[in-house]
């Protein structure tokens, strides 16, 4: 209700678009947009698109398609070939074929990851300060010995690769 | 082009099955069994007192100091 005050308002003439507008000089029909009409499409599932492929022919083109409609057995096999060049872009055999992309995104993820590693690399060496006491060797060896006497995780764990009579390592 | 999408489902869910079963046998063999034994094997002569003590000795415990 309040919309449609508004818009008398406004008044009709105002609200237009470039469509419109441009309508309004050639007697109100509008010229179809590429985008709004049916479009050709190369895909496994859609064996005959919408729309032929080539959509304006030259007049060689358009003699062929008169000569189409006589019998078929006239045609050579080289004409055959232009009427379906005419009709669709790639064969079947065409739009299946692999890339080669997959060698570009690998590459490209690879570069990326060495180029991560570098910056890591650089920022350990300049950036970052020491690490903390309870990573030397005297610390991690008095911590490991008392995670064995406690049978931290004995069936499975640490505790487990400890050989307690001779007082080593499993082998 | 024929049954296009009849072949491609019956290759992915005769697939997928497959994957799954073998996933989970996988896993089953792989790590659920080994550790059953595992445990099995521990605790088929473990003497909780005994180790008890051992730890006790070793002085990891607050409440029962080596003495």
């Amino acid at each position: 209700m309040l919309a449609s005050r508004a818009f008398s308002l406004v008044g009709r003439r105002s609200i237009c678009t470039s469509l419109c507008l441009r309508a309004h000089g050639h007697a109100g029909v509008v010229k179809a947009e590429d985008y709004t009409l049916p479009a050709y499409v190369d895909r496994r599932d859609v064996p005959l698109p919408e729309v032929a492929f080539v959509r304006d022919l030259s007049a060689q083109q358009k003699a062929l398609k008169e000569k189409e409609k006589a019998s078929w057995t006239a045609l050579s096999v080289d004409e055959k070939v232009e009427l379906y060049r005419m009709k669709f872009n790639e064969t079947y055999a065409e739009m299946n074929k692999g890339t080669n992309e997959w060698k570009t995104v690998l590459g490209g993820v690879l570069f990326f990851l060495g180029l991560t590693g570098v910056i890591l690399i650089w920022q350990k060496h300049f950036m970052y300060g020491p690490i903390p006491h309870t990573f030397s060797e005297e610390w991690l060896s008095a911590q490991t010995k008392r995670m064995l006497d406690m049978r931290v995780n004995p069936v499975e764990g640490i505790s487990s690769q400890w050989d307690y009579d001779k007082n080593e390592w499993k082998k | 082009m024929r049954r296009l999408l009849a072949r491609r489902m019956k290759f992915h869910l005769f697939g997928a099955f497959f994957v799954s079963i073998g996933c989970a046998a996988l896993y089953k063999f792989g790590i659920a069994e080994p550790r059953k034994r595992a445990y099995a094997e521990f605790y088929k002569n473990y003497d909780a007192m005994k180790d008890f003590e051992t730890m006790k000795a070793a002085g990891v415990f607050e409440c029962a100091p080596p003495k």
